[in-house]
């Protein structure tokens, strides 16, 4: 099989956030892709960090990392003004689990319009729920996003994502719904993620959430025009209306001092090894 | 070799600075602007221009 390798390219573009941190964070989320998402997925791409954005080649969607996106319209996935993709993430306390959220995304669906039929998830208002078939907006790490469910990658906390056995239309059949395994069956969401779904008869969109272990329903209303913007793009708005000032995808930006404490906890290993290597290089020569 | 690299470098430069025009319209609140495609994708717009280029050219050819 032969495919168009997308190149992911993750970003600083604000003076705090330190390229030695997003380089670390690139790698992981390279082995991330490489071992964990590419084999379930069946997808090849490559993830590397670029110093500032006048750096990185024009035929990669860029991640860009900033300490200053306060508006809550701001951070997340986009679409620039040529119709390409771009994620907006802020450089907060485990910034890198959304960062890892936002590559594995937008690998999975770069333009935001994709989307798959199932039958309603668990949760579903009446009438949805007596339907065959909606259709579910493609986002693969929504309904585990939550950091309970993420894990480690070169000692960096990355986001857990859904299989494409998530979208199979009947119930548990033994295969892997995510990564982790914490999702038991299709359609179905864990505590402090979602999914977004909507009837392909009229177009009337809706969420389900999981808080403190209650599923609740989001009704988003009928999309009538997307008014130019991806589906994801439009149902972010139409999320960020109805939340209006709580939070939504964006927390107090951080010190300079808070995001060191957030480091690796594997950096001391390899400080360690970076020490032998140089001793050894000195010795050889 | 040179002007290649130049050019390559000025898309790239290019670029940086259109996606930090559309980060400030972010942050500003303007999610809602109309792109500049009009809602097309970029194959459309090529399609309609090509389309259009023909028949430019079958107008003035008859």
């Amino acid at each position: 099989m032969s495919t168009l390798t997308p190149h992911v390219a993750l970003v600083p573009d604000s003076p705090s956030v330190a390229l030695a941190s997003v380089s670390a964070v690139a790698a992981a989320i390279q082995k991330q892709v490489t071992r964990d998402f590419g084999p379930l997925w069946q997808i090849h791409a490559t993830v590397d960090a670029f110093e500032n954005l006048e750096a990185v080649p024009v035929d990669y969607w860029p991640v860009i990392i900033r300490d200053d996106i306060n508006e809550p319209g701001a951070a997340g996935y986009h679409t620039d003004d040529h119709g390409q993709p771009f994620s907006l993430v802020q450089a907060d306390p485990g910034w890198e689990l959304t960062a890892s959220h936002e590559v594995l995304e937008m690998l999975v669906d770069p333009f935001g319009n994709r989307t798959l039929a199932g039958t309603p998830p668990p949760g579903s208002p009446e009438p949805i729920a007596g339907f065959s078939r909606v259709v579910y907006l493609v986002e693969v790490c929504d309904p585990c996003e939550a950091d309970k469910y993420a894990y480690e990658v070169n000692g960096i906390r990355l986001s857990d994502f859904i299989t494409p056995h998530y979208y199979d239309p009947n119930g548990p059949t033994g295969v892997q719904y995510s990564f982790r395994g914490s999702v038991k069956e299709p359609h179905t969401v864990l505590e402090g993620g979602y999914v977004s779904f909507g009837n392909p008869v009229d177009n009337h969109w809706y969420q389900i959430i999981v808080q403190n272990g209650q599923p609740k329903v989001r009704d988003l209303g009928i999309i009538s025009t997307t008014k130019g913007k991806s589906l994801r793009e439009t149902i972010d708005r139409m999320v960020r209306d109805k939340l209006k000032d709580e939070y939504y995808r964006t927390k107090a930006p951080i010190s300079r001092m808070a995001a060191a404490a957030s480091r690796s906890p594997l950096a001391e290993s390899s400080a360690a090894r970076a020490k032998l290597l140089r001793t050894y290089v000195k010795e050889l020569k | 070799m040179a002007d290649e690299k130049s050019h390559t470098q000025q898309g790239q430069i290019e670029r940086a600075q259109r996606l930090r025009r559309v980060i400030e319209d972010l942050k500003e609140g303007h999610t809602e602007d109309q792109p500049s495609s009009e809602g097309k994708s970029l194959k459309e717009q090529i399609d309609e221009r090509a389309d259009a280029l023909v028949q430019n050219q079958k107008t003035s050819d008859s």
